[in-house]
Formats: structure tokens, C-alpha cells, sequence
């Protein structure tokens, strides 16, 4: 047991890289010595490392941007109200509503780039990694800002599309059997790496997106669950309601995604997963 | 002018309306009011844009006012989920200011931590414990810019800090037997 005093607080200062090099030496050399204070550390490093996994982006509802921009417009209406009119000679009907004619066309391309930096950017301005990015793009399929580019219920025509076009040779999961439905398919962009992403709807109306891509699940970030099946790794990670499962098929990682139950995606997962021929 | 001004504050300010929202969700952790909390955020922004300083952490002013509406405004709302107070749950789990002589729990590691059982382990803890951990771990603010936001002092956060990192670590190693449990549970055929 370490006879030096317990840095007790100041532990979360050395957990977060906040003091110098003499201090955390200082710290560095009473942990070895006291087990009371290693195990305070292995909390706090833990309870960091799992409050981390909180980052990822909450869902903003679809129509909060209209309602704040709505509200704001309200906001500044007043001032509006009472600002000399630009052109006094305009022959402009002063009874037409104003809403129609408060923003300059500049306006409407910020607006227009508050929507994209939204879109590319996801609720945090912060990069997501890539299962929040793959979350992220189930919502946007159901949100139709990412629109299907072929919209096709027949798994053999959307591999001939996606063979027709640039971009990984994919195959698609025919899920038809249990009743689940394709929609169609969109060559897609996921964290940087050209996708093929398609998507079904079940019975329920509940949406399942798949995407492959050319890659390692090596490079993924640590999964929150790991299944071993069929010769298969399914890695499994949760970002906000959705189940996204990883799995490699060659050289393509594959991932499905759903707000399903995580069971019925994993199984999905599970049941399709197909080593290449 | 206004109409400048309404185009800096789109591009400065709306653009974090996803994370305010995000922000304001994980304070509240309710649909309704955190949609409720950002529009207000958003207004009072607005009027008060004239105080924010260009090129500074427009997130983290954003945060500050959201802050101050949810302390305000919702926190004390009876509607707010009850927490036991921070000291009820140290003694719960045996903490002492210093304790040399507690038994010394195992190693652990938190992989396989879903996040729902994180934040269900968050949310126990009393709100300026759980808010010191959300901006510093999930908003990452810095301690001085999560002091500016919490009006306190960077040693009341480093205190705040310590103390609610420590009740989560703990929280999560005892809940982890049960954890396994529902796992095993789920995997069986």
C-alpha cells in the first residue's frame, strides 16, 4: 500500500490528460503502489469509455428545423414591420403576406445550406463513424432525402443495376421468403467508401437497409455485441433505435440495419450472411 | 441588416440545431420537452445574438443557453425524473472520501456495454452530476467551457466530474452480472 497522499480528485484531471508530465508521473507512481486508488482509476476510465458511446447523434425530429425557422421567422417579423420599404416606387401589392417575400433568394441558399450541412453532417456537427453514418442513411431512406435511384422489388434486376453501374459487385439478399419486401437501390457513399445500399419494408412497415462495401471489419470501431455463426464474426452495434449487424463476405462488408428488434436483425443477419463463391 | 444577421445566425447558430436538439434530449430525456427546449434555445439565441463573439464555440454558447432554460425553466419541472441525491448513492456503494481499506473490485472492462444500459446508469445519477458527464464525455466541452455552460466553478466540474464518473463506473460493474445474463438469455434458441 502507497504511503503518499491519494490524489482522490485529481485522478479524473489524469484520467482526461489534464496535468503535465511531473504530476502525472507523480499520479503513474502512486497507482502502482495503491490498489484502493487503481481501482477508483479503473472506474473512472471505464465509466468514461462507456459515456463516450452516448456520442452519437440523437434523431432530430424531421419537422424541428421547419418549426424553429417558422418561429424565428416570427421572431424577426416585427422589426421587419417597421423598416423602410427597399423600393418605394415598387409597385408591389403591400397586402400580399409578407412570408412571401421576406427572403432574398441569398436567403434561401443558406437555408438551403443549413438543410445540407444537416444532411451531411448528421444532429452532431461532429464526424460520425461509420455505423452512426450507416443509422443515419436508414433514416434518410425512410425521410427520402436519400432517394432510391431504382426502385425495384425484384432482387435479380437491382444486382443487374448495380452491375451496370460503377461501385463494389454486390449481390442483393433476396428476403422475400419471410414476406420481406425490396424497395429498390441507390449507389451510395458510406464514411468515404462507394456502397451499394438497398432497402425492404416488412409486413409492419418497419424498413431494413443493407449496404456492401469494399473493406475490413477489422476497421470498425469496437462492436457492442460479437456472434460467432455459420463460420461467420457479426459484429453488432446500437446507435440510438437502430440495430446495425457487420459481417465480410470477401473482400465487401456488409451491414444490415433496422429499428427492428435487435434479435430479428441479428437473425436476418445471421440467416443471409453467404461466404462468396 | 436583420436580414444579414438572420443569415449569421443560420450559419452559425441553426447549424447546431441537431446537436442542441441532441443536447436538449439527453438533459430532458423526453421527445416532447427536448423539441420544446431547443425551439426555446433557438429564440433566446437569437435575441441574444448580439453577445455571441464570431469564431468562438457556437455549440458550446448554444449549450450554455440550453442549459440555463433546462436549470431554469424544465429542471425544476416535477415532471423531472427523481434521482436519489449524490451522496445517498456513494454511500449505496460504499464509497468513502478515501478508502484504502474497501475491497479492491476486480479489473473490468466495459466492452459489450450497450447504450441504453449506459444511459439507464446516467440517468440514476442526480442532474449536475449527469450534466457534467454529458458535456465534458458527450458533448466534449472542455472543463472550462462545461464551467462557463454550468455557471460554476472548472473545480466544481473537476468534483462533479470525479464523483459522477465514479458512480457510473460502478453502477455498470455491479449491473454487469445481470447484463450477461440478458445476453445469454437472447442468444439461446
Amino acid at each position: 500500500m502507497s504511503t503518499s497522499a491519494h490524489p482522490g480528485e485529481q485522478l479524473v484531471d489524469f484520467v482526461d490528460g489534464r496535468l503535465d508530465e511531473g504530476a502525472a508521473s507523480t499520479i503513474r507512481g502512486h497507482l502502482a503502489a495503491c490498489d484502493a486508488c487503481r481501482a477508483i482509476h479503473a472506474d473512472l476510465v471505464a465509466a468514461q469509455s462507456a459515456a463516450v458511446r452516448l456520442r452519437v447523434g440523437v434523431a432530430m425530429p424531421a419537422d424541428l428545423l421547419a418549426s424553429v425557422t417558422r418561429a424565428l421567422d416570427a421572431e424577426a417579423a416585427p422589426t421587419r414591420a417597421t423598416a423602410p420599404p427597399r423600393d418605394l416606387t415598387s409597385t408591389r401589392d403591400l397586402t400580399r403576406p409578407r412570408a412571401r417575400v421576406r427572403w432574398p433568394l441569398w436567403a434561401g441558399a443558406t437555408a438551403a445550406a443549413v438543410v445540407l450541412a444537416f444532411v451531411l453532417l448528421g444532429p452532431r456537427d461532429v464526424v460520425l463513424d461509420l455505423p452512426a453514418q450507416a443509422a443515419r442513411d436508414l433514416e434518410a431512406v425512410g425521410s427520402r432525402t436519400l432517394p432510391l435511384d431504382a426502385q425495384v422489388s425484384d432482387a435479380a434486376a437491382l444486382e443487374r443495376y448495380f452491375a451496370a453501374s460503377a461501385g463494389p459487385r454486390v449481390r442483393v439478399i433476396d428476403l422475400a421468403m419471410m414476406n420481406i419486401v425490396l424497395e429498390g437501390g441507390v449507389r451510395h457513399t458510406l464514411d468515404g467508401r462507394q456502397s451499394a445500399l438497398y432497402s425492404y419494408r416488412t409486413p409492419s412497415g418497419a424498413r431494413l437497409v443493407c449496404q456492401m462495401y469494399e473493406g475490413r471489419l477489422a476497421d470498425l470501431p469496437p462492436p457492442g455485441d460479437v456472434r460467432e455463426q455459420n463460420g461467420f464474426r457479426f459484429q453488432i452495434y446500437t446507435r440510438g433505435a437502430v440495430t446495425l449487424v457487420f459481417w465480410q463476405e470477401g473482400e465487401l462488408v456488409c451491414v444490415l440495419a433496422s429499428e427492428l428488434p435487435a434479435d430479428e436483425v441479428i437473425a436476418l443477419a445471421v440467416a443471409k450472411a453467404m461466404a462468396p463463391a | 441588416m436583420t436580414d444579414e444577421r438572420r443569415a449569421r445566425f443560420d450559419t452559425e447558430a441553426l447549424v447546431h440545431l441537431g446537436a442542441v436538439y441532441g443536447a436538449a434530449y439527453r438533459l430532458t430525456r423526453d421527445a416532447d420537452r427536448a423539441r420544446d427546449l431547443s425551439q426555446d434555445a433557438m429564440l433566446r439565441a437569437w435575441r441574444a445574438f448580439g453577445t455571441y463573439t464570431p469564431g468562438t464555440n457556437a455549440r458550446a454558447w448554444l449549450l450554455r443557453i440550453v442549459y440555463s432554460i433546462f436549470v431554469n425553466d424544465y429542471h425544476r419541472d416535477r415532471r423531472a425524473p427523481a434521482t436519489q441525491s449524490i451522496e445517498a448513492l456513494e454511500m449505496q456503494h460504499g464509497f468513502e472520501p478515501v478508502s484504502p481499506a474497501a475491497p479492491v473490485p476486480d479489473p473490468w472492462q466495459p466492452e459489450g456495454w450497450t447504450e441504453p444500459a449506459v444511459r439507464e446508469a446516467l440517468d440514476a445519477l442526480p442532474d449536475d452530476f449527469r450534466t457534467a458527464v454529458l458535456l465534458v464525455d458527450v458533448e466534449e466541452l472542455s472543463y472550462e467551457e462545461a464551467a462557463v455552460v454550468m455557471d460554476c466553478a472548472v473545480g466544481t466540474v473537476r468534483s462533479r466530474l470525479f464523483r459522477a464518473r465514479r458512480l457510473l463506473g460502478a453502477s455498470l460493474r455491479a449491473l454487469a452480472p445481470a447484463q450477461r445474463r440478458v445476453i445469454t438469455k437472447s442468444e439461446a434458441p
